[in-house]
């Protein structure tokens, strides 16, 4: 036994450091020696075959590296495929030196091993990201030839045969101007650009590209990565986005309905110019604020503070910055997202014009009743005088032949006719008498049964079935019920009457009330002898009667008047010898207003 | 002695619900030697007319029940009235409304004369002579 030299202890001690590990064979190819490395790869192999030892084998490689190199004397380097200790896959590189005799002939071959497993597993996963990818990824030279494409690249592009990148994705003949690879090339940095290329059919698409190094041993860039994404659907997308959302501006800023949104808090986010018209101040001055008390009905609070789904007030009033109060229709709705209350948004539509509107029809519809009235009266006068000349004519023809008979004839002419003048002046008198209505809370269903009570008996008498239909649940009005009892009466009295023309046997009448969506009705419907179409378009016209005795020709057109008076309209429907019905309508808006009104 | 029967006076009939205009109408047409028949009832008047075979119709047009304008239609459309005018009496109808009230009622042809009430018997005279020829007989 020698000592170990301090020096040969050094050396043992590197060979053991070494982290690749290095082990020497004999021409027979058994271990003669190895390292810690070594063995922490494939175990305690002192003795045993290289092949058993690193591959598993029972007989040698049929190629095997480290033969070659005993034989040629040359070192070499090869990738090499085994099994650890534990029998896992080992990926290594091998660097095969001889070790030369005397007579320089390799007596031993040193092997040094690389692990490669790890580097093999990421470039694996490298390949694997290329190729999956979901943009085009393709390797270009200087020359603008793409290398290599990733799957996407292929299957859109095909193999790369060395084809130019700017025909691939531009269609183009030459380089592009602005290139982004070139840029790389030039500076050795990443970058990120828009480009516009054309797919195969033509059509413009915008790609963003990156384009990174790929960097040699020296440090040059020998060629460039670039990654490009189709923007298309992203461009299309955001393309409709903007639309909608300039549509979107477009719509709530030229309505004509106010919109105000506020938050959940309250606070104003929204204003359109309709909005800013109707509360007469500029946007700037509401948004980020709440609202003042003044401009939101108390009916709208639970909607805007979430504890309510929506809230539509048919009519109500605000007031705006002047002081002015303004008649307003008015929906307020809560925003939701996602099931959460986000926020409310108000519609108001300003009644202004449409109020005006309506005082100038029921203006005009007076004034043409004013009309008819006149034209009426003109008729009637018309007739009288042509009665009083009838007798003046008569007395004095009679006076002049000295027939007495004649004369009294004629006396009685002229003072019937006088007698005319009289009752239509009387009656002229009671159209125009009580202009103003003396309206208090009146119960429709009672001024119904009121009329219906006192004409019940008469009609019996005559044959004719009359009848109330009153709705208990329609709410007391502000009407004249006086006025009103006389209406109903008036149009029962006419309902009778053409029942009592019909000649039928078995003739009804009925009187209802109802209430439809904010509006009154009262009906008296008979099944009398109806009209034909002269008498129903002469109906409302003074002194136009169908009655041979006792009609002035007055009371359809009191009626009407007391109508309109309480800001209703009234039609009627007939069929000749099916019955009448004359409907009256009041929409509860329209009614006479109290006059302390409640806020 | 005279070989020929003396002509008859044109026979006028009167429609109008006003009694006392009906009574005026006819003294006056019959002291001016027309003959006259009337007819006060609008539901009655229509086979009184056509019974009377009258020569000129003076119909007053806002009547009871049965209008004016629906008994015109009648007459108009009767083929024993068809050649027989018809004057319009109306205290409420103007000259000018006439052809939309006309046309309202199914296109009826307009009347051979119209007149607005009161009636001026002077007028009225005129009118008859010009569609039924003079009466022949002296006013008194």
């Amino acid at each position: 036994m020698s000592a170990v030299t301090p020096l040969e202890d050094i050396r043992a001690r590197i060979f053991d450091e070494i982290p690749s590990g290095v082990v020497v064979l004999d021409p027979s190819l058994r271990v003669v020696d190895h390292n810690r490395a070594f063995v922490d790869l494939f175990g305690e192999a002192r003795g045993r075959f290289c092949h058993e030892a690193t591959k598993g084998r029972t007989s040698r490689c049929p190629s095997c590296p480290a033969v070659e190199t005993l034989e040629d004397g040359r070192p070499r380097v090869v990738e090499q495929q085994g099994k650890d200790s534990s029998g896992r896959d080992v990926h290594y590189l091998v660097q095969i030196t001889p070790v030369m005799d005397a007579d320089e002939k390799p007596q031993y071959v040193a092997a040094i091993t690389t692990d490669l497993t790890a580097t093999r597993r990421l470039q694996r996963e490298y390949k694997t990201l290329f190729e999956q990818v979901p943009c085009f990824v393709a390797v270009i030279n200087r020359d603008h030839r793409v290398v290599k494409g990733n799957e996407l690249f292929r299957k859109t592009f095909g193999e790369p045969t060395g084809d130019y990148c700017y025909r691939l994705y531009k269609r183009r003949q030459a380089p592009c101007r602005e290139c982004p690879v070139d840029r790389t090339f030039a500076d050795g940095q990443s970058h990120a650009s828009r480009q516009m290329g054309m797919s195969r059919d033509g059509r413009p698409t915008p790609y963003l590209v990156f384009t990174a190094p790929l960097l040699a041993d020296d440090g040059n860039v020998t060629h460039v990565i670039e990654m490009a994404l189709d923007m298309t659907a992203h461009e299309d997308l955001e393309q409709q986005l903007s639309r909608a959302t300039v549509l979107r501006q477009a719509l709530v800023e030229s309505s004509l309905d106010a919109i105000v949104v506020f938050d959940e808090r309250q606070k104003v986010l929204l204003v359109n110019r309709a909005a800013e018209d109707l509360v007469g101040a500029a946007r700037d001055e509401m948004i980020g604020r709440r609202a003042r008390k003044a401009l939101i009905p108390k009916a709208l609070y639970p909607v805007l503070k979430g504890q309510k789904k929506q809230v539509l007030l048919h009519e109500t009033a605000i007031t705006n910055r002047a002081g002015e109060r303004v008649p307003v229709r008015i929906a307020a709705v809560a925003l939701e997202v996602g099931g959460r209350f986000r926020g409310t948004a108000l519609i108001a539509q300003d009644l202004r014009d449409l109020k005006r509107l309506e005082f100038e029809k029921m203006e005009a519809e007076r004034m043409a009743a004013v009309g008819q009235t006149v034209a009426g009266l003109a008729h009637g006068i018309k007739n009288i005088l042509t009665g009083l000349e009838g007798g003046m004519y008569v007395t004095s023809s009679g006076l002049k032949r000295g027939d007495e008979s004649r004369v009294r004839q004629g006396w009685e002419m002229l003072e019937r006719n006088m007698g005319r003048i009289s009752d239509l002046a009387r009656s002229l008198l009671a159209f125009s008498r009580g202009e103003a209505l003396t309206c208090a809370e009146t119960a429709p269903g009672d001024v119904v049964n009121d009329v219906v009570g006192l004409y019940q008996d008469g009609a019996r008498q005559q044959g004719i079935e009359l009848s109330a239909d009153a709705d208990r649940d329609v709410a007391p009005a502000w009407m004249d019920a006086e006025a009103m009892h006389s209406c109903l009466a008036n149009l029962v009295s006419n309902a009778v009457d053409a029942c009592l023309v019909s000649g039928n046997s078995d003739c009804r009448v009925e009187v209802r009330v109802r209430e439809n969506e904010g509006v009154l009705i009262f009906e008296v419907v008979d099944t009398g002898c109806g009209m034909d179409y002269e008498v129903k378009q002469k109906a409302f016209t003074s002194f136009f009667t169908t009655k041979e005795r006792g009609g002035t020709g007055l009371g359809l057109l009191l009626t009407r008047k007391i109508v309109q008076q309480h800001g209703g309209s009234i039609t009627l429907e007939t069929e000749q010898g099916e019955g009448t019905t004359f409907r009256l309508e009041f929409p509860r808006d329209r009614l006479p207003k109290p006059e302390t009104e409640e806020e | 002695m005279t070989d020929t029967a003396p002509r008859p006076a044109p026979l006028v009939a009167i429609v109008d619900d006003e009694l006392d205009i009906v009574t005026y109408l006819q003294l006056a047409l019959e002291d001016h030697g027309y003959r006259v028949c009337t007819a006060t009832e609008s539901s009655t008047a229509m086979q009184k007319v056509i019974a009377a075979g009258p020569d000129i119709v003076c119909l007053d047009l806002l009547m009871p029940k049965h209008t004016g304008m629906a008994l015109y239609a009648e007459i108009v459309r009767h083929p024993d009235l068809r050649n027989c005018p018809v004057l319009i009496m109306s205290g409420l109808t103007r000259k000018e409304d006439l052809p939309k009230l006309l046309e309202e009622a199914g296109g009826l042809p307009v009347p051979a004369c119209f007149l607005e009430k009161p009636i001026r018997i002077e007028q009225l005279l005129e009118a008859l002579r010009d569609h039924v020829g003079p009466a022949g007989g002296t006013a008194t």
